[in-house]
């Protein structure tokens, strides 16, 4: 297990992944405190030119939380479905899964291995994302809750986790990449939907987004999304492990 | 001792009429360079995915190293090595990391997997390539260095999936002195549809055909056994061509006659043949001859021989 978890690592970094990854998440977690601070007086400024006269309130440390949340669990959960979507199903297309199996290497390592190593670098992304983000926060509104931002950030990455354990299994049961791009695309938008719904709406991870929102400003948490999220996490790891033990190349 | 052994294996894939694999019996002996034969889609690829657990049969039993063939098997993985017939590792992976990484999943110390690397990077001829990434390899260097990863488990039983095929003449020469090289390491079970490659390295050999096996032997067996050799005679003219053929069919002699402008293949009706007797008949006759020379049977005529009898 510990030579495949280094092996995945490595391929991380070498096949531009973990920096692809880095780069997107450094640069939203820039972007959105200084959106924040400086979007009102951009949009005042062009008011002004054309002569309109708009009332924008001051902005606070939630509009940078807010805009931070949006971001990451928009843009970056695209990014993160494009860079994993092929993690399984590409190593099955060019041979290199063969080549691994064949040798006395368990099938669920194979699968563990990509799931860990994709969940720490989710994690090394959103981490350094985090204490970027808290710091432009800082600088520009102050004083703001520093920890309570922190575990919003623990629920980003549980749903991030989700959404790469998801990408993960339809990577190892789908044929090309496109296809587990597709489905894992699909499968998102459908969370989304879904967390509208009352009463099984709360338990869909697509909840852990806003729930991160309101306890980065109120502190109050549901542990029903949470609950949701660690059940279609283990899921879909599960199902990954499973649909990969049967797998035959062809 | 017998390092690989079927029997009544099949294997039939959804949605096919015809089975891949149709009670395929084999046994190959231990440190023989196998040469497992057959026409494109006669099962050879398949035979190999199941005796390497990658894919499991529908009935037969099978074992490897004395182990029986289970998907999934540890033990089984242990003991074999793996070339697939378009060998692919991860390309951004130097060939001595590559070798290292091998060397770690079979459980290795440092010492001897730094140790194994260095020589398998040596016997493969790839040590000033040993830093280079596997991305910038030539087809010859990627198949080698996929021989050289195939052993680095110490195998008891190294399978070769067609390991020359993708190859120029060069390359082919590389792999296949490589290949020769390695009897005293291991039991190497070659698939190929390449009979000259075969004949220059295989002990052995076994021919299949629509998923089952038409004969198993030694090489030089095989070749005494289903093909005689030709005598090939060129002549000075066409005429004397022409001349030559009608005095032999009008001669006691026997032995049927291919004739191009200015040669002759005579091929012998059984397996004896009395090219002395030919000799006596041209030099009796002063036919004008620029070359008389007995050529032998190969591996392809042998195989065109039974593959053909079967179909």
């Amino acid at each position: 297990m510990k030579t495949l978890l280094i092996k995945e690592w490595k391929e991380q970094l070498r096949t531009g992944r973990f920096w692809i990854m880095m780069a997107v998440f450094v640069f939203f977690a820039i972007l959105s405190p200084l959106t924040a601070r400086y979007m009102p007086e951009i949009i005042s400024s062009i008011s002004q030119q054309q002569q309109i006269e708009i009332q924008i309130p001051e902005p606070t440390w939630t509009d940078s939380v807010a805009q931070y949340v949006k971001n990451i669990s928009q843009i970056c959960t695209f990014i993160i479905i494009l860079l994993f979507m092929g993690i399984v199903v590409k190593e099955k297309e060019t041979g290199t899964a063969v080549f691994v199996v064949v040798k006395p290497v368990s099938r669920n390592y194979f699968i563990l291995s990509k799931v860990i190593v994709s969940f720490l670098v989710s994690l090394t992304a959103l981490s350094v994302a985090f204490l970027l983000a808290s710091a432009y926060t800082l600088l520009f509104f102050g004083e703001f809750p520093f920890l309570r931002f922190g575990f919003g950030n623990a629920l980003i990455l549980l749903y991030l986790w989700v959404i790469i354990s998801t990408t993960i299994f339809f990577s190892t049961v789908a044929r090309t990449q496109v296809m587990a791009a597709i489905f894992s695309f699909l499968l998102w938008l459908a969370m989304g939907l879904l967390a509208q719904i009352d009463g099984i709406g709360v338990f869909i991870p697509a909840k852990l987004i806003s729930l991160s929102m309101t306890y980065s400003v109120s502190g109050e948490l549901s542990w029903q999304a949470l609950s949701g999220a660690l059940f279609f996490l283990a899921l879909f790891i599960f199902l990954s492990v499973f649909s990969f033990r049967k797998w035959e190349p062809s | 001792m017998t390092a690989i052994k079927t029997e009544q294996l099949t294997k039939r894939y959804r949605g096919e009429s015809q089975p891949a694999l149709n009670g395929l019996c084999l046994e190959v002996p231990e440190n023989s360079i196998f040469g497992f034969l057959g026409p494109n889609g006669a099962g050879k690829t398949t035979t190999i995915k199941i005796l390497t657990a990658l894919m499991s049969a529908n009935s037969g039993y099978a074992e490897v190293a004395g182990i029986p063939v289970i998907s999934g098997s540890p033990d089984l993985r242990k003991n074999i090595g793996y070339l697939s017939q378009e060998p692919r590792m991860y390309s951004w992976m130097k060939a001595r990391e590559l070798l290292c990484f091998v060397g770690d999943i079979f459980g290795f110390s440092p010492e001897e997997r730094n140790r194994r690397a260095d020589f398998l990077l040596e016997l493969s001829g790839l040590q000033h390539a040993a830093n280079k990434r596997i991305s910038a390899f030539s087809g010859g260097m990627i198949q080698r260095l996929g021989i050289a990863q195939a052993l680095m488990g110490k195998p008891k039983v190294l399978f070769l999936d067609e390991p020359t095929s993708s190859l120029d003449p060069i390359g082919r020469k590389e792999v296949l002195d490589f290949i020769a090289s390695l009897s005293n390491e291991c039991t190497v079970f070659m698939s190929t549809h390449i009979l000259s490659d075969v004949e220059r390295v295989a002990t052995d050999v076994a021919i299949i055909s629509h998923g089952s096996l038409i004969v198993q032997d030694k090489t030089e067996n095989l070749l005494r056994k289903y093909a005689s050799g030709k005598l090939e005679i060129d002549f000075t003219t066409a005429d004397e061509t022409e001349r030559f053929i009608r005095e032999f069919n009008q001669s006691r002699l026997n032995g049927k006659i291919e004739s191009e402008m200015l040669s002759i293949t005579l091929t012998p009706p059984g397996t004896a043949f009395d090219r002395h007797e030919i000799l006596q008949f041209a030099a009796e006759k002063k036919f004008e001859i620029t070359r008389f020379e007995w050529v032998n049977a190969t591996l392809e005529d042998v195989f065109i021989q039974l593959v053909s009898k079967k179909e």
